[in-house]
């Protein structure tokens, strides 16, 4: 078996299962999908915070070790993004931006062009820029020379549930581009989350689908264990399918003698 | 009178009086001043004039 652990941004981790911190029904929920998902980077978004209302602070209930990727939702082009990802690092001192630029609401999809703008610029000031897409190996490989340190594809529409609907536009990126893959949006269930593994994608982000859960814990729990899983066949080799049966058991030809 | 997130205000002098007029944690917030972040570091003396356009963002839960 491989090493362990893999390469990202930077950094060497050992969870290829992101989480998105957003629908949450409370923060406190965080530090316990952390510990028991074993989950090293959360995704956050930046909004205005009402002077007048006491909010809770998400930053109280993310733990020392985790990784905190501002993602810049909200941005309608390059440079509301560029913006945003700024924001970010002035709050903490993070240098890991989820790229998310979008100007149609009903699909959420992502616009590649301005992702490709963002991402050329922010890569240039030192930030570690994580792009998602709508999954096209063009974009991707623009994505690479721009200097993103990892592309997300989406596998279905934000908060679908649907799997990885756009699975053949997203094997082509797995297969052809050298940055990591991260499976983005529309993982609604552990079998997805190990699919996303079996096709080699490097890591997935979860939100919806731990946030709306009956209980997110145990949620985040079974995906952690479905990207385990399906890490682990991948990394065997995936076997062929083949369109006649093959026995198990050995062949034997023994009751005709008797 | 200074307009914050929309809304106005009275023009309380320094970013670090607004900070503490609202009670806002400093971790974790960052303030812009007609589109531009002021750094934390420069809050203290950072004199504030009236009409201008202040706009406090912070961390919220996001995919």
């Amino acid at each position: 078996m491989k090493k362990d652990f893999f390469e990202i941004g930077t950094k060497k981790l050992k969870s290829r299962l992101f989480i998105g911190t957003g629908k949450l029904p409370t923060y406190k929920l965080i530090p316990e999908i952390v510990k028991k998902a074993g989950v090293e980077v959360l995704t956050v978004a930046v909004r205005r915070i009402d002077p007048d209302t006491r909010e809770e602070n998400i930053l109280n209930y993310i733990p020392k070790n985790v990784t905190v990727m501002v993602n810049t939702s909200g941005s309608r082009n390059a440079k509301e993004a560029i913006k945003i990802a700024e924001i970010g690092s002035e709050i903490i001192e993070t240098d890991w931006i989820k790229i998310e630029i979008e100007v149609d609401y009903r699909y959420l999809l992502p616009d590649n062009e301005e992702t490709v703008k963002a991402t050329k610029y922010l890569s240039k000031k030192g930030y570690k820029v994580f792009p998602y897409i709508t999954p096209d190996l063009v974009t991707a490989r623009k994505l690479v020379d721009a200097g993103a340190c990892a592309v997300m594809p989406l596998g279905s529409f934000i908060g679908t549930n649907r799997g990885i609907t756009a699975k053949s536009l997203i094997e082509p990126i797995i297969k052809e581009i050298d940055i990591p893959v991260i499976i983005d949006a529309g993982i609604g269930r552990p079998s997805h989350a190990a699919e996303a593994m079996e096709m080699g994608a490097d890591a997935i982000l979860v939100n919806t689908a731990v946030a709306i859960a009956k209980d997110p814990v145990k949620m985040s729990i079974a995906l952690s264990e479905a990207v385990r899983a399906g890490r682990m066949a991948y990394e065997m080799g995936i076997l062929k399918e083949k369109e006649y049966a093959d026995p198990s058991s050995p062949v034997s030809d023994f009751l005709k003698k008797i | 009178m200074i307009i914050l997130n929309d809304k106005k205000v009275e023009n309380p002098k320094t970013l670090l009086k607004l900070i503490k007029k609202y009670a806002i944690e400093k971790k974790g917030v960052c303030i812009l001043v007609n589109g531009k972040i002021v750094e934390k570091a420069k809050w203290k003396n950072y004199r504030i004039k009236d009409g201008d356009r202040i706009e406090i963002v912070g961390f919220v839960g996001g995919g």
